[in-house]
């Protein structure tokens, strides 16, 4: 147990680090698209060391308890969802034996807390700014919300057959979604990818999904009248679900270790340095994966109307994740109940 | 069209309410001249100019809220744009001025013809006071709400004292 | 994405959507506009009734400041005016350079626009590459003048400063950097599909409105409203350009409905007309003198002894802006007015910002590239000035009067 805490605690600190490093390689990624010099790769850093010395106003309109509750509740929840992705996935790389397996249905859930959080702390500002942005979060929410589960719901799918709960985390590095798929498990999983893919900017608030904060439109949205302490709450629930996101794409399709692919290990002074490669590979792909979801989409993008948002996800994006579902059900390789 | 007929054309149409006027010519190469012509008309006539210049072709107004302050009467200027056909280099300027005696600070609006006119004569009921009739928005445009009433910036001399 | 609720929003006087301080007071229901008033004067600075304490050369370099983009468009617009009092003959040879400054700050003010409008709509990477070759033109402006803005070429009579060999050079290698570029710019911006998703149909203002509320400048021509004062009075050495026509949409093969795509189209095109204006009068520049030779000096003596009244105009950037000055035997004179392009096109707001989205209004508003610099240049007299001076302190103690302070501070 204290063992558990421990890690978590640790995981915690470092999974906050990587979160902000993550960021800020997205802003220099994307400054060198723009032909820009762009930001010092710690800025994500600095900007919350600034902003924990800053005072932090709360507007008389504001329900006080409400609106400084909000990114708290926010933080812990992304801090909860990062780890509860993470954790499983490090015990599988050390090959420690557990019973803690995780739960898609629970990672579902949170994925939904720290946005909900950030719009009740919206609404509770009593800023008119901060209102419409939490009606666009929200309306962005309810439609993202369909393409997430159906694509978790396939997933979990084609693993029912093991002998592991399907809706349990660690049986997705042992049995990932590529595993004995045919044509149409490759192509569906190919969809559901495009579709999780598509859905990570609308999750993180970027552009062309971030109508929530639309700087020029609503001077920040949903965060407008937050500073100091709880502004940097945001920014680093912001990194959490930056890290988390991407994980989860990463363990939904490519769980992959070096071992796995390569069946190579790392041997050192008669030391295993195996597990330690592993993470290396790990930041890797989620660096990848979070320049391919968001900062390529990002600089190449204008921001959508919402209501163009709205229609993109509940009919676009579902339907390719539907079809990208029956595509795998329709897979003979896989289980068919 | 030279110059002269335009005169004509408007001195026609104007009749008895053309004051006085006065034409400047000049002449550029291939027949091409920059025209423009000072008409001063009676304010009772002033509606029915603005109408009839109007219908003679695309009317702009030009310039916002220019005046001369005499010691009876404030002269306002509206300089417009007139374009009679679609040739290139046709458009010329009618610098129309009204007199408004100090003893009665009225004018009546010409937004219901030219609807761009509404700056300016909101700029011109708040700088100089001149009391617009009919206007359909009288808000000031762009001095604060905190200036007091019966005070306006751009008056000379003696309105400007009593004011104070 | 209607509701039956009805509430205000303010945006302004302090916004990031905008570059200067103004206010719109919108009534919103759900996500749509269905009122929208504009409150101006946040930038009242006094210019014109400082230029009637100003002698008649200083006040040319008072008006580059009225608006920090159309710097040579006001004092040319002032300069023309005086020129139309005093009956003053442009030398042939200052025609052709004032034509050429004209366009070049046309072509840097266009695609500073371009940029400000794929910044309001979030695309900040074209708004990084429009910017980044817009250095180009600014630097040959400040090769050429030797300022980035502010170029302080004009006088009363001509223009300060000659195109020496070295500048035309620049200025030629400036037109092939922006030739080549042209095509796969005009590329981008017109046929980008988030842009057109974002810029097509929204912001209309049909041709009767944009003629009724007597519309300048790319935001009359973008509703097909074929005004344009370098073509339709006679300026600069633009009636010797034998192929100089009105932009509009048309030219691209489109109809105009007077959307902001439309508008952005002429803007586009327009740079493309700019530069070829700048090629024709690069290789048709006259010899000679490029002002009278007289001193500021001589030039304030003979307007000293001068009564009347001149209009000058000229079609800057944003559209058209007109100077009126009266001269009554006096060293400065009794009155000068500035119009810019903005105090004519603010009305068209009120047609376009009617029934559109919340996401609409920052590029419907920037759209007519407002200048509210220019629109508020008019004279405030503060009455009680010392009175009304607020000290640091006390403006802080409103602020915190107004914000509670949080309880850990």
């Amino acid at each position: 147990m204290i063992m558990i805490l421990a890690i978590a605690l640790i995981m915690t600190i470092v999974g906050l680090i990587l979160g902000l490093l993550l960021k800020g390689i997205d802003r220099k990624i994307a400054a060198y698209f723009q032909s820009r010099i762009g930001p010092p790769l710690l800025q994500p850093v600095y900007d919350i060391i600034k902003l924990m010395y800053k005072q932090t106003i709360i507007p008389v309109t504001a329900v006080r308890w409400l609106f400084s509750s909000a990114p708290v509740i926010a933080l812990a929840s992304s801090a909860l969802l990062l780890l509860y992705i993470t954790i499983p996935y490090i015990f599988y790389i050390f090959e420690i034996n557990t019973t803690l397996q995780g739960d898609l249905i629970v990672v579902l859930y949170c994925i939904l807390i720290p946005s909900i959080a950030m719009v009740t702390g919206a609404f509770s500002s009593g800023s008119p700014y901060a209102a419409i942005g939490a009606q666009r979060e929200m309306v962005i929410l309810m439609s993202i919300e369909l393409p997430i589960a159906v694509v978790i719901i396939s997933v979990a799918w084609h693993a029912a057959d093991s002998m592991a709960d399907p809706f349990a985390i660690s049986s997705l590095f042992e049995y990932p979604l590529w595993h004995n798929a045919g044509a149409f498990g490759v192509l569906g999983g190919i969809l559901l990818f495009f579709a999780m893919v598509l859905v990570l900017p609308a999750e993180m608030s970027r552009v062309p999904f971030d109508q929530a904060e639309a700087e020029t439109e609503l001077a920040e949205g949903i965060s407008v009248e937050y500073s100091g302490k709880l502004l940097a709450f945001i920014l680093l629930t912001d990194a959490f679900k930056a890290l988390a996101l991407s994980m989860l794409v990463v363990i939904l399709f490519f769980p992959y270790t070096l071992s796995q692919l390569f069946g190579i290990s790392f041997q050192m002074y008669g030391h295993t340095l195996t597990p330690f490669v592993e993470i290396v590979f790990l930041l890797f792909k989620i660096i990848v994966i979070y320049s391919f979801g968001i900062t390529f989409i990002r600089v190449v993008m204008a921001r959508l109307k919402i209501s163009q948002v709205a229609r993109f996800f509940l009919f676009a994006i579902t339907a390719i994740s539907i079809i990208g579902l029956i595509l795998i059900m329709l897979d003979p390789n896989m289980r068919i109940i | 069209m030279d110059a002269q007929s335009i005169v004509t054309i408007i001195q026609e149409k104007l009749g008895s309410h053309l004051q006085a006027s006065r034409l400047k010519v000049k002449n550029y190469h291939a027949g091409i001249i920059r025209l423009h012509l000072w008409i001063s008309i009676d304010r009772e006539a002033f509606h029915f100019t603005v109408n009839t210049l109007k219908s003679l072709g695309r009317l702009h107004l030009s310039t916002a809220m220019a005046y001369k302050e005499y010691e009876d009467r404030i002269e306002l200027i509206y300089p417009f744009a007139l374009k009679m056909d679609d040739a290139h280099y046709s458009e010329f300027m009618i610098i129309a001025s009204v007199d408004i005696p100090h003893n009665d600070l009225t004018i009546r609006t010409i937004t219901d013809i030219v609807p761009g006119a509404l700056f300016m004569e909101r700029e011109v009921m708040e700088m100089l006071g001149i009391v617009i009739e009919d206007i359909p928005d009288s808000r000031r445009l762009f001095t604060p709400s905190s200036l007091q009433d019966g005070y306006f910036p751009l008056r000379n001399g003696k309105n400007k004292e009593d004011s104070k | 994405m209607k509701s039956d609720i009805v509430y205000p929003l303010n945006i302004g006087p302090v916004h990031p959507a905008f570059k200067e301080p103004i206010k719109f007071t919108f009534r919103i229901e759900g996500e749509q506009v269905a009122g929208v008033d504009i409150d101006f004067g946040y930038t009242h600075r006094g210019i014109e009734k400082i230029a009637l304490e100003r002698n008649y050369i200083q006040i040319i370099y008072l008006l580059e400041r009225v608006c920090g983009i159309c710097s040579f468009s006001h004092p040319l617009a002032y300069c023309l005016a005086i020129e139309d009092v005093a009956e003053i003959q442009v030398p042939d040879r200052a025609r052709y350079i004032r034509t050429i400054i004209g366009e070049l700050e046309r072509l840097h003010s266009h695609l500073l626009w371009t940029g400000i409008a794929a910044h309001e709509i979030g695309f900040d990477t074209l708004f990084m590459y429009t910017w980044n070759i817009r250095e180009k033109v600014l630097d040959c402006l400040e090769e050429f003048t030797g300022n980035r803005i502010n170029y302080g070429m004009l006088t009363i009579g001509g223009v300060r400063r000659d195109i020496t060999p070295e500048n035309s050079e620049t200025i030629t290698r400036m037109l092939e950097y922006y030739m080549e570029l042209y095509d796969r710019a005009s590329e981008i911006l017109l046929d980008d599909l988030t842009l057109r998703a974002r810029t097509e149909g929204i912001g209309i203002l049909s041709r009767e409105q944009a003629e009724m509320f007597c519309a300048v400048g790319p935001t009359a021509r973008g509703s097909g409203l074929l005004k344009d004062v370098r073509i339709d009075y006679p300026v600069n050495a633009y009636y010797d350009i034998p192929w100089l026509n009105p932009i509009s949409p048309r030219d691209i093969g489109k109809e105009p409905i007077g959307d902001v795509y439309d508008r952005m189209a002429v803007r586009v095109l327009e740079i493309k007309q700019s530069l070829n204006v700048i090629q024709f009068c690069m290789e048709n520049l006259p010899e000679g003198d490029i002002n009278s030779g007289e001193g500021a000096v001589k030039i304030i003596n003979k307007l000293k002894k001068l009564e009347g009244e001149g209009i000058g105009r000229y079609e800057a950037p944003r559209g058209e802006v007109c100077h009126y000055v009266i001269l009554d035997n006096q060293e400065h004179p009794i009155q000068l007015k500035v119009k810019a392009p903005t105090y004519s096109n603010g009305f068209t707001w009120i047609p376009m910002l009617t029934n559109i989205e919340i996401a609409d209004i920052p590029i419907v508003i920037a759209s007519i590239d407002p200048c509210v610099a220019c629109a508020d240049r008019m004279t405030f007299i503060r009455k009680d000035g010392a009175k009304e001076r607020y000290s640091w302190d006390y403006l802080h103690q409103k602020s915190i009067q107004k914000y509670k302070r949080s309880a850990n501070q």
